[in-house]
C-alpha cells in the first residue's frame, strides 16, 4: 500500500471514530433521523475525500496521458458523486439537509487540519529540492 | 518520517496539494455559476446565464486543472 493510502485509509479511520462520537451524541440529545443524516454525511465524505488518494496515485506513480486525463475526470467525478449524494436525498426529503452537510463539510474540516499539520514539512522538501535544481543549472 | 513514501516526497504534502487543485476546482465553477444566477436575476433571463455562468465555470476549471497538473508534473 503506497504512503497516499496509507493516508487515507489512517484519516478515513481516524475521522470515523470521532464522527461516531458525535453521531451517537446527536442521536442522544437530539434525533436520531438527525444522527442517521450526519452518518451518511460523513460516509460520503470520507469516501469523496479518500477517493483523493486515487488521484494522486494516477497523477504521480508513473504518469501517462491516459492516466493524467483520468486524475482530471477524477476530479469531475467526485464532484458529481458529493453533489448528487448530497443533494438527492436532500431535495427529495429522504434525509434532513443540515446534519448530511455538517457531517460532509465535517470530514472535510478533520481531514485538511491533518493535512496542514503535515504539509509545512514538504513544502521545505519543495523548497530545497527548487534550491538543488537551481543550483545544478 | 510518517507520511513519507519510498521516493521521499512527502505524502502529506501532495495530499494537500491535490485536495487544494479540489477546492479551487469547485470554487471555479461555483462563482461562475452563481455570477450567473445573479445577473439573471438582474436582467430576468433565468435560467440563461446561470447555465452560461456553469459551462464558462466549467471549461474554466478544467483549464485550471490542466495547467495546475502540468505544473505539478513539472511539465
Amino acid at each position: 500500500m503506497s504512503a497516499h493510502w496509507r493516508l487515507a485509509v489512517r484519516g478515513a479511520i481516524l475521522t470515523l471514530a470521532l464522527a461516531l462520537l458525535a453521531g451517537t451524541a446527536t442521536g442522544y440529545y437530539l434525533d436520531l433521523v438527525w444522527a442517521g443524516a450526519f452518518l451518511y454525511g460523513v460516509g460520503v465524505g470520507i469516501v469523496s475525500f479518500a477517493s483523493i488518494a486515487l488521484t494522486v496515485s494516477l497523477l504521480t506513480v508513473r504518469p501517462t496521458a491516459l492516466k493524467v486525463l483520468l486524475g482530471a475526470a477524477s476530479y469531475v467525478g467526485r464532484l458529481l458523486f458529493a453533489a448528487l449524494a448530497i443533494l438527492v436525498p436532500a431535495y427529495m426529503e429522504l434525509l434532513p439537509a443540515l446534519p448530511m452537510v455538517v457531517g460532509f463539510a465535517g470530514v472535510y474540516v478533520i481531514e485538511n487540519v491533518v493535512l496542514l499539520l503535515l504539509a509545512p514539512r514538504s513544502v521545505g522538501v519543495g523548497r530545497n529540492k527548487g534550491a538543488e535544481r537551481r543550483a545544478e543549472a | 518520517m510518517p507520511g513519507a513514501d519510498p521516493h521521499g516526497r512527502n505524502a502529506g504534502g501532495s495530499y494537500a496539494q491535490f485536495v487544494g487543485l479540489g477546492f479551487t476546482f469547485f470554487f471555479i465553477i461555483a462563482f461562475c455559476t452563481a455570477g450567473g444566477y445573479v445577473l439573471d436575476r438582474l436582467f430576468g433571463t433565468l435560467p440563461l446565464l446561470l447555465l452560461l455562468g456553469l459551462v464558462v465555470g466549467f471549461a474554466g476549471a478544467m483549464y485550471y486543472l490542466f495547467r495546475a497538473l502540468g505544473r505539478l508534473g513539472g511539465g
